[in-house]
């Protein structure tokens, strides 16, 4: 009976209760959405690097090594030399290392210098390796492989030849054009930085600076690419490291003899630690989006009630009839209870359902523009909670129209006053 | 079983708040089962204090309200307002009906309460004898003139068999016509049933329709214009 009245007085009061579900469907598909999109970048962010034990570079700030060696953000303060990277890499504890060199760009994209390893023992996400979708891996001192975003957005194809600029600002005046490059391998999208940047071999990034000093080409003396090649290319310095132990249980002892080692100011990082040491420092954003998506369902909700409240002066002839016919004063209660519930409960489902749209139909383009990769699958136990979090709200905001419909069922008796 | 007195007050004294006077103050009165009985009482002189009293909605501070050998102010609420579903039929002056609820719907609604099943007579057929339309049953209640509204809501009080029929000026919104009509109908209906029904109007020409009549302005001991309503 009750579940009668309340679906025939909202049916009765259609379009006001459609735009109050409408509200209440925005409104949950915002918070679900946010929610969806702060746990999905945490975990983009966390799945940029997998199975790195320690990162090496020259002593800095942790979030700088971080940032510049995995993320392609900001610049190195100094650099390791080759002869210590090699006597790092040759401690038996170590399984293998991917040296890496960093410094020049190509049209914004960043350029990094690195050896044959780096295919063989990168992985992010879920220990993923590094897959091409064309070509190979480079072989010849003047071969690039580039990340699929750089492929992409440049409409390069293999064969094509590129001249790497100096400095890693997205327009440089110093190019590296008496040394082109050929596009022999494009890796596969991966969501991660790898895809904004331009692999060289260590080999090749020396070639481009042979007859350079401190970064700056020593007029008068320009070596041809050929020429380049018949001297030693053995890097004197690298910009970082990746270590790959061969126990997890050394990660410390191996950090700590890096950190204190002697000939050179060096540090080594565990990536997941500092990784998510950077994500708290973005804590605020995150607060604020949740204040913002809370604030959002709060607002919504409020509607809903400013409705039934405005609906409860012009309902007093029909709760002095349910009272005449003997119902209860607390059946006035939970009748507005139960109509405010009924169109949450709606708008939940339908939010949950426009959400779950969304994120299908969005999930290639911000794949493609942003490279977060999105679960397909959005509906996890947050959303259970976050829809409960919001009925019982919506429960508590709804006993102010039902306790005023319930005073004046008691106060009006039997009288209808206009 | 029958008793004697549908309704028996004894020293009923009701004021809306201990700071306020009092607004009904009744030594006595008994009405008869079966008997039809016409209040009449201008604006302010207590008569919906006196409903709702009878009605179980307002409790008095003072005194007794039998109803059906029943003291019902010594009832909790919510048995008061079982009791008011199983054995009252209210009939308002207008808006009787829920808008958005069918005829049938409405004219249903009271026996949900009432939780009784003794209905012997359908729907139908009582629609039928208060000369309502049956394609009028599963229209909206929105839908009816006002003529109509109120004869459903004479068969929406009557549907379950109430002892009691209460009804509150439900003539003053009817043309004279139409009047009289849902009058004879309304009480050849009680009549049928047995039922005791209080008719409440300020309109004295209608008094020669019931056994008895009450001027609420003797019964009530409380000086009418002391009291706010």
């Amino acid at each position: 009976m009750l579940f009668k009245i309340a679906l025939a007085s909202i049916i009765n009061r259609k379009l006001t209760a459609f735009l109050a579900v409408c509200s209440i469907t925005m409104s949950v598909a915002i918070v679900l959405s946010v929610e969806h999109i702060r746990q999905q970048a945490k975990a983009n962010f966390a799945s940029t690097i997998s199975d790195v034990d320690l990162i090496v570079g020259a002593r800095s700030g942790r979030i700088n090594l971080l940032l510049y060696s995995v993320f392609r953000i900001g610049n190195a303060t100094n650099n390791i030399s080759w002869e210590n990277y090699q006597k790092i890499t040759q401690q038996k504890s170590v399984d293998w290392a991917i040296p890496i060199s960093l410094g020049d760009s190509h049209k914004g994209y960043r350029v990094m210098g690195t050896s044959e390893d780096y295919f063989t023992y990168y992985r992010y996400r879920q220990k993923q390796p590094l897959t091409f979708s064309k070509g190979k891996i480079f072989n010849g001192v003047y071969d690039v492989v580039l990340g699929s975003d750089v492929a992409k957005k440049l409409q390069y194809d293999i064969g094509q030849k590129i001249v790497l600029s100096h400095g890693v600002a997205s327009v440089s005046f110093v190019h590296h054009d008496d040394k082109p490059f050929t596009v022999v391998g494009i890796l596969e999208a991966t969501g991660t930085p790898v895809d904004k940047t331009v692999h060289i071999s260590l080999a090749g990034m020396e070639a481009i600076h042979v007859g350079w000093t401190n970064g700056v080409q020593i007029q008068g003396l320009s070596i041809s690419a050929e020429d380049a090649l018949k001297k030693d290319l053995t890097p004197k310095n690298i910009t970082a490291a990746y270590l790959g132990l061969k126990s997890k249980i050394s990660t410390f002892r191996v950090q700590r003899a890096i950190n204190e080692y002697k000939q050179e100011p060096l540090m080594a990082i565990l990536p997941g630690v500092v990784i998510s040491e950077l994500w708290q420092t973005m804590d605020v954003v995150e607060k604020i989006l949740a204040l913002i998506a809370g604030l959002v369902a709060v607002t919504s909700l409020l509607g809903i009630i400013t409705m039934m409240l405005s609906t409860i002066k012009q309902r007093n002839r029909e709760i002095a009839v349910l009272r005449a016919i003997g119902a209860p004063a607390r059946f006035i209660f939970s009748l507005i209870q139960l109509e405010v519930i009924g169109l949450v409960l709606v708008g939940i489902i339908m939010g949950i359902g426009l959400f779950w749209g969304g994120i299908l139909a969005s999930q290639p383009i911000v794949s493609e523009l942003y490279g977060l990769n999105l679960t397909t699958n959005p509906l996890t136990w947050s959303t259970g909670k976050y829809s409960l979090i919001m009925l019982g709200i919506a429960m508590l905001f709804a006993c102010i129209p039902a306790t005023m419909a319930y005073r004046q069922s008691l106060k009006q008796g039997l009288a209808i006053k206009e | 079983m029958s008793i004697k007195h549908a309704i028996s007050l004894s020293n009923v004294a009701f004021r809306w708040s201990t700071t306020k006077a009092p607004t009904l103050d009744i030594e006595k009165w008994e009405v008869d089962t079966g008997q039809s009985v016409f209040i009449y009482g201008r604006s302010g002189s207590g008569k919906s204090t006196l409903l709702n009293i009878i009605a179980g909605i307002l409790e008095p501070q003072h005194g007794i309200v039998n109803i059906l050998g029943k003291e019902i102010n010594q009832l909790k609420p919510v048995q008061r307002d079982k009791f008011r579903a199983r054995h009252m039929g209210v009939i308002f002056q207008q808006f009787n009906l829920i808008p958005y609820l069918s005829v049938l719907e409405n004219i249903q609604l009271s026996q949900a309460f009432s939780a009784s099943k003794n209905t012997t007579k359908s729907v139908e057929l009582l629609v039928d004898q208060l000369s309502l339309p049956k394609s009028l049953l599963l229209q909206k209640a929105n839908q009816l003139s006002v003529g109509q509204q109120q004869r459903v809501a004479v068969a929406r009080a009557l549907f379950h068999q109430p002892e009691i029929i209460i009804a509150d000026e439900p003539t003053s919104a009817l043309d004279s016509e139409t009047r009289d009509e849902f009058i004879s109908l309304l009480l050849q209906q009680t009549k049928e049933y047995n039922s005791t029904i209080l008719f409440v109007s300020h309109d004295k020409s209608l008094a020669q329709y019931f056994d008895q009549t009450i001027d609420l302005q003797q019964l009530n001991k409380v000086e009418p214009f002391h009291h706010a309503i």
